[in-house]
């Protein structure tokens, strides 16, 4: 049956539809559909930000491609900001994370080396499956027994002796220095804007190398424009290279 | 799977098929077989009106706008394959402050693996898994950790089906230029380089989303002290492992 309905019903009807209960229902830190949906998210962002491609990620540690970083610092950037304004006006509080700082050193270390081989981190392993990259089933089963093994072996035994070294506790820089926490996001921001524009002129400057050498293979292709494919290959004249050099030069600073 | 159908048989297929679904979750009263053909629907051909679809009978069944809203949002913005840097990195701090609206945490990922390997062990051998001690902080329950690393999933296929970079393969092309294209190799490094990772990620206490971008954003040492040594670690390994063949030089 269709009915007619007034524009003030159809707007009360539709302030029902889009009702706050609906977001209280998911909320909360054990709701498996809030676990979905901001996976869903998640997934979704990682894919668009090109962040499950073995391609950048190690493109990153290979010092060639700085697409990561590129992401990165608008990431903390946007976020650092918003987290303190919802934490001054009482929205939501802080989680912070337990300062150990040896073992940390040592497991980044480690994360470091398993990212330089895999290419994956944790999040984007199960991105990159999704995104139909067939090695992340290894990776995954490979994470999976890592815990396992150290649960079984290793935790009991070390419990007690490294991983105690350094604790801090959970402390933010603002509790251990003791001021106002915008004084340090200020400088923060600072120093990531001063980061963003050093990549982006590294980035500028290896498209360059690659341009006018052919130095390094394409990866962070398309956010340039289209670069014409080389019709000499890979061996050419000193006067070539001196002429694409400085043609390249001029279109830089055009 | 390559069998040239004519287009007017397909879609007379395609409507036979959902007719069917439509019916039998009629009489099954249930709404569920229809959903899952419209989302095998959507998997098969991904265009805007099938995410419209899916979005407007999510939004009947659930009884709730958000959906709609959601599918529209998706269909507005996930068309290109790639998202400018900046932006996306705008977008992920957004979900970043939504996971500490909705859910009241950071998003944090190896939680999930460390209680998949806590409910394998409690699967296989139950005696054994209740004497491990690791595991008491891990219990072995479904909770929000693995719903997101569904989720992740889930979005990342959706978004790359939907703009047309899915695709299989299981070497990646850096590594295949790097290490050679051998699939056995590529799945046994990944396999090693996991377990390197999933060990650190337990002995630091978090991975690169629960602990570095978590723990950077609320200013804790933890967060920059993992940063520095990841960033370090994972050079210094590029350039042991790889070594002659680390920067990619073009030679066509």
């Amino acid at each position: 049956m269709i009915e007619l309905i007034t524009f003030n019903e159809f707007l009360g009807r539709l302030a029902q539809t889009f009702d706050a209960s609906t977001i209280e229902a998911v909320k909360g830190p054990t709701s498996l559909y809030g676990g979905l949906i901001l996976g869903l998210l998640f997934g979704i962002v990682l894919q668009k930000a090109r962040l499950c491609k073995y391609d950048i990620v190690s493109g990153l540690f290979r010092l060639q491609d700085f697409t990561v970083f590129r992401v990165g610092t608008p990431i903390l950037m946007v976020s650092v900001v918003l987290i303190f304004i919802f934490k001054d006006t009482g929205v939501f509080e802080l989680h912070v994370p337990k300062t150990v700082i040896v073992p940390q050193i040592i497991g980044g270390l480690l994360f470091g080396a398993g990212i330089a081989i895999m290419g994956y981190c944790p999040g984007t392993a199960a991105g990159a499956l999704g995104e139909g990259s067939l090695d992340a089933i290894p990776s995954i089963l490979g994470m999976i027994s890592g815990a396992v093994l150290y649960a079984e072996f290793f935790h009991d035994s070390w419990e007690n002796t490294f991983l105690k070294w350094g604790a801090v506790g959970g402390k933010t820089f603002f509790e251990i220095l003791n001021i106002n926490h915008w004084y340090l996001i200020v400088l923060f921001l600072l120093m990531l804007t001063m980061f963003l524009i050093a990549t982006t002129m590294f980035d500028i400057f290896i498209v360059f190398l690659r341009r006018t050498f052919n130095l390094f293979m394409e990866l962070t292709d398309a956010l340039e424009e289209k670069v014409p494919p080389a019709t000499k290959p890979y061996a050419v004249s000193t006067l070539e290279t001196v002429r694409k050099f400085r043609q390249n030069l001029r279109d830089l600073f055009k | 799977m390559n069998v040239p159908m004519q287009p007017s048989v397909r879609l007379a297929m395609g409507a036979l098929i959902l007719a069917a679904s439509a019916v039998i979750s009629i009489v099954l009263k249930s709404g569920w077989p229809l959903m899952v053909v419209l989302a095998v629907m959507l998997v098969v051909r991904p265009r805007w009106w099938t995410v419209l679809i899916l979005g407007f009978t999510f939004t009947v069944f659930l009884n709730s706008g958000w959906p709609l809203l959601g599918s529209l949002f998706f269909i507005a913005t996930c068309k290109p394959k790639r998202w400018w840097p900046i932006p996306a990195g705008i977008a992920f701090g957004l979900v970043e402050v939504l996971s500490f609206y909705l859910s009241d945490r950071p998003v944090g990922i190896t939680r999930g693996y460390t209680a998949l390997g806590s409910m394998a062990e409690a699967l296989i051998y139950p005696d054994h898994a209740n004497k491990v001690s690791y595991w008491g902080i891990y219990e072995p329950v479904i909770d929000w950790t693995m719903a997101l690393i569904l989720g992740t999933t889930i979005g990342s296929f959706l978004s790359a089906r939907y703009s047309g970079d899915f695709k299989l393969n299981t070497v990646p092309y850096l590594w295949s230029f790097s290490k050679g294209s051998s699939t056995a190799r590529r799945w046994i490094w990944a396999f090693t380089a996991g377990v390197m990772m999933g060990f650190a990620a337990r002995i630091a206490g978090g991975c690169v989303s629960g602990l570095l971008i978590s723990g950077v954003i609320q200013l804790a040492p933890a967060g920059f002290i993992f940063m520095m040594s990841l960033w370090v670690g994972g050079v210094a390994t590029t350039f042991l492992f790889y070594r002659s063949r680390v920067i990619a030089v073009r030679k066509d």
